[in-house]
């Protein structure tokens, strides 16, 4: 027996003023599963969020929520779904509290259960201490927090989550992705919209990897690093990168293919017992200082790299 | 439509305004300053004028000691002429006696140290006393018209009052020494009246009408209070309108609130059910600010009907502004620049539009636009309505065009609003 479909997803297109943002976008997330949206800004992850909440109308194409149809039924799936955008979303001179209430008021709850919930949400994400104080005396972790109870204020099977960590220090990051991995063990089916592959890769059951409005890569995460082959890959790390240490590092890579930012260069290799003394070597050659070198698996960014010969930013 | 969200949107912007202190001041701060300034500045009865008069006798019989009225008698009576207002009695001349130096007086005239200079002519007591014609010359302080054609008023009144008064005395002398005896029956009387004919060949008089409400400070205070609660429904109405959409989007919070389960009436309500009760708010801080100072401001919707109009006509007010404001909004990119605009827009037509300044003060091409606008003719009649305690027949004429007015200004509004809300998305 299949899994049952939470979102359906068809053929969608997004025109905005002659741009297309979405060409043509299909897949289904099922109920219960984290489904990654991985790609780099402008790939179209809100675009896509943003029609499945209902708040934009697809060109063509078609979407289901819960078995409804997002342009037909959209004050059904907005009801049934519970959409967390990047952006702080509380009013900022209000408290914790007050925030709630309007937005349990919004999804029509009577005062007496918007109190109740609102309460348990607000334990939930940890801010039930300060829900009276002024959400603009939040810090940004807090924000996106309580970001996350209002999402989650009319109890939503499907929840949508658009780079819910972006701009977050590495702790806020990690107490986010434990809030989110709470929600899935209470079996929600959650989209989650991201840039950093890391999340994607912790959080996702599948991944779909998005690239100028259209999906290029679907499957497990596992699966989808293991597009890229059985390469190992060895990080060497520098003081500064130059272009000739690049230059060095892509002629022993595969392919010729390397990843690199200022202080670092990712380069693949099925020996990488035989290739890591040479790239040492290449390294000391093009006069650049050595932190560290190591050898690892693949990442989802080494999957993108392999995809659109781009790093994900 | 979705009650509990209308409500709760209307909640909403209700808290957060009153958590805005920049929006606080314009709603109940701002009323309260310019009323103030206005009840200490502008909300004053004209003051009575004094004139400054130098006085010559020319008048070589003035100090003879058996004439029965000379010309110091009539500077004696000058000098306490009074008229009574709010702050008591106003001496209406100030009198230089200059003897008989007439250059002396026209010197002072013209340097303007004197406003007029009455010269009694020789033989004025003599004449003025024995019945003969007692004349005197009149130099009245050129240049500034308006002080000029008071000064002239107040001397003309004042003389012509004497006048009166002397030929009235000279009658009844006459009717005492008639010899009665010899005349045929009535021929007495009709003599009497022939002369008094003689004396008033057209007898008028001039009453000055204010009306009851504008006289004094309580009535200019009142005709002010309701020019604020105008002006109020203006500028707010326009900058809440304006604001509307574009400060939600400023915030980043209009895709999240079009997430829900809501519709764009839905919003649209809620943000007008939350200004119209700051539109409320404020009218309210004007008018008891008004009566805390003691403007008359009538409301007895029991036994007027008119006033039962009143919060419908505001109701008007409000919807016909924030229609006018979502207009705005769809040229403003931010919300600064939308209240700005707002600001821009309402200030000219405070004062084009007789909210505030008097429809007199107008141009008249002015004049015939601020006639036409319906805001001026909702304000118009709540100042008949409140401060001159107007019936139903000042309110139910301009009833059906300003319906009309909101119902266009409110509906273009909403237009304005669904593109704009759809540009946002």
């Amino acid at each position: 027996m299949g899994r049952e479909v939470a979102v359906s997803v068809r053929e969608l297109v997004k025109e905005y003023d002659g741009t297309l943002a979405l060409r043509g976008v299909s897949f289904d997330i099922y109920k219960g599963e984290v489904f990654g949206l991985l790609g780099p800004n402008g790939a179209g992850k809100t675009t896509l969020m943003n029609i499945l909440a209902g708040i934009l109308l697809p060109t063509s194409g078609k979407a289901e929520v819960l078995g409804h149809d997002v342009v037909r039924e959209s004050r059904a799936v907005r009801a049934l779904v519970g959409f967390c955008p990047q952006e702080t979303v509380a009013y900022e001179e209000l408290n914790a509290m007050e925030n709630m209430m309007f937005y349990a008021g919004l999804y029509g709850l009577p005062r007496s259960e918007a109190k109740r919930r609102s309460k348990e949400l607000l334990e939930f994400v940890r801010l039930l201490d300060v829900a009276k104080k002024p959400v603009r005396e939040f810090s940004g972790g807090m924000k996106r927090r309580l970001n996350l109870a209002i999402a989650l204020i009319n109890d939503p099977e499907v929840l949508l989550l658009d780079e819910p960590t972006t701009g977050l220090d590495p702790r806020a990051r990690r107490d986010a992705w434990h809030y989110i991995e709470g929600l899935k063990a209470e079996g929600r089916t959650i989209l989650l919209a991201t840039h950093y592959m890391e999340e994607a890769d912790r959080l996702s059951d599948r991944v779909a990897i998005m690239d100028l409005g259209r999906v290029i890569a679907l499957d497990t995460p596992e699966a989808l690093k293991k597009s890229v082959g059985e390469l190992s890959v060895i990080e060497v790390h520098v003081e500064e990168a130059s272009e000739a240490l690049k230059e060095a590092l892509s002629a022993l890579s595969e392919n010729g293919k390397i990843l690199s930012g200022e202080d670092y260069v990712r380069l693949y290799t099925r020996d990488p017992e035989a290739v890591l003394p040479k790239a040492v070597e290449a390294t000391l050659r093009a006069g650049a200082k050595v932190i560290s070198v190591s050898v690892s698996e693949p990442t989802l960014e080494d999957v993108f790299l392999k995809l659109t010969g781009r790093r994900l930013e | 439509m979705g009650l509990r969200a209308i409500l709760a949107i209307a909640e909403r912007d209700v808290r957060s305004t009153a958590k805005d202190k920049m929006a606080l001041f314009w709603i109940v701060a701002f009323p309260i300053f310019m009323l103030t300034m206005s009840f200490l500045l502008w909300a004053n009865p004209m003051p009575p004028v004094t004139v400054k008069v130098g006085i010559v006798y020319e008048d070589t019989t003035v100090n003879w000691g058996n004439l029965t009225f000379t010309a110091k008698n009539i500077t004696d009576i000058m000098k306490e002429v009074y008229v009574e207002t709010e702050e008591g009695k106003v001496k209406v001349f100030n009198v230089v006696e200059y003897g008989n130096k007439t250059d002396e007086a026209l010197r002072d005239l013209k340097a303007g140290k004197l406003d007029a200079v009455v010269v009694y002519l020789d033989r004025f007591s003599v004449n003025a006393s024995y019945g003969l014609s007692a004349k005197a010359e009149i130099y009245v302080r050129g240049g500034d018209a308006y002080t000029e054609q008071v000064t002239r008023a107040v001397l003309t009144q004042f003389f012509d009052e004497l006048s009166d008064r002397i030929a009235e005395a000279r009658i009844e002398v006459m009717e005492q020494n008639f010899p009665e005896d010899q005349l045929p029956p009535g021929q007495k009387q009709m003599i009497v009246e022939w002369m008094k004919g003689l004396a008033w060949p057209v007898n008028t008089t001039i009453e000055t009408v204010t009306p009851e409400t504008l006289m004094g400070k309580a009535g200019l205070r009142g005709w002010f209070t309701i020019a604020m609660t105008g002006v109020q429904l203006l500028m707010s109405g326009l900058a809440i309108g304006a604001t509307m959409v574009v400060e939600e989007r400023d915030r980043k919070t209009l895709r999240r609130l079009m997430a829900a389960p809501i519709g764009p009436w839905d919003l649209l309500l809620g943000k007008t059910l939350s200004g119209l009760v700051w539109l409320g708010i404020s009218s309210l801080v004007c008018i008891g600010y008004g009566l805390a100072w003691g403007a008359r401001i009538y409301w007895h919707p029991l036994e007027n009907p008119a006033h039962a109009l009143v919060p419908v006509l505001l109701l008007m007010g409000g919807l016909m502004m924030t229609g006018l404001g979502l207009l705005i909004s769809m040229v403003a990119k931010t919300s600064k620049g939308a209240s700005g605009l707002a600001t821009a827009i309402g200030f000219p037509l405070m004062f084009l539009t007789g909210i505030w300044m008097p429809k007199w003060m107008l141009p008249r091409p002015l004049r015939v636009f601020a006639n036409c606008f319906p805001l001026t003719m909702i304000v118009d009649a709540l100042r008949a309505v409140m401060v001159f305690d107007a019936g139903l027949e000042a309110v139910l004429p301009v009833l059906p065009w300003t319906i009309l007015a909101t119902l266009v200004f409110y509906g273009l509004g909403v237009l304005a609003y669904k593109v704009v809300l759809r540009r946002s998305l």
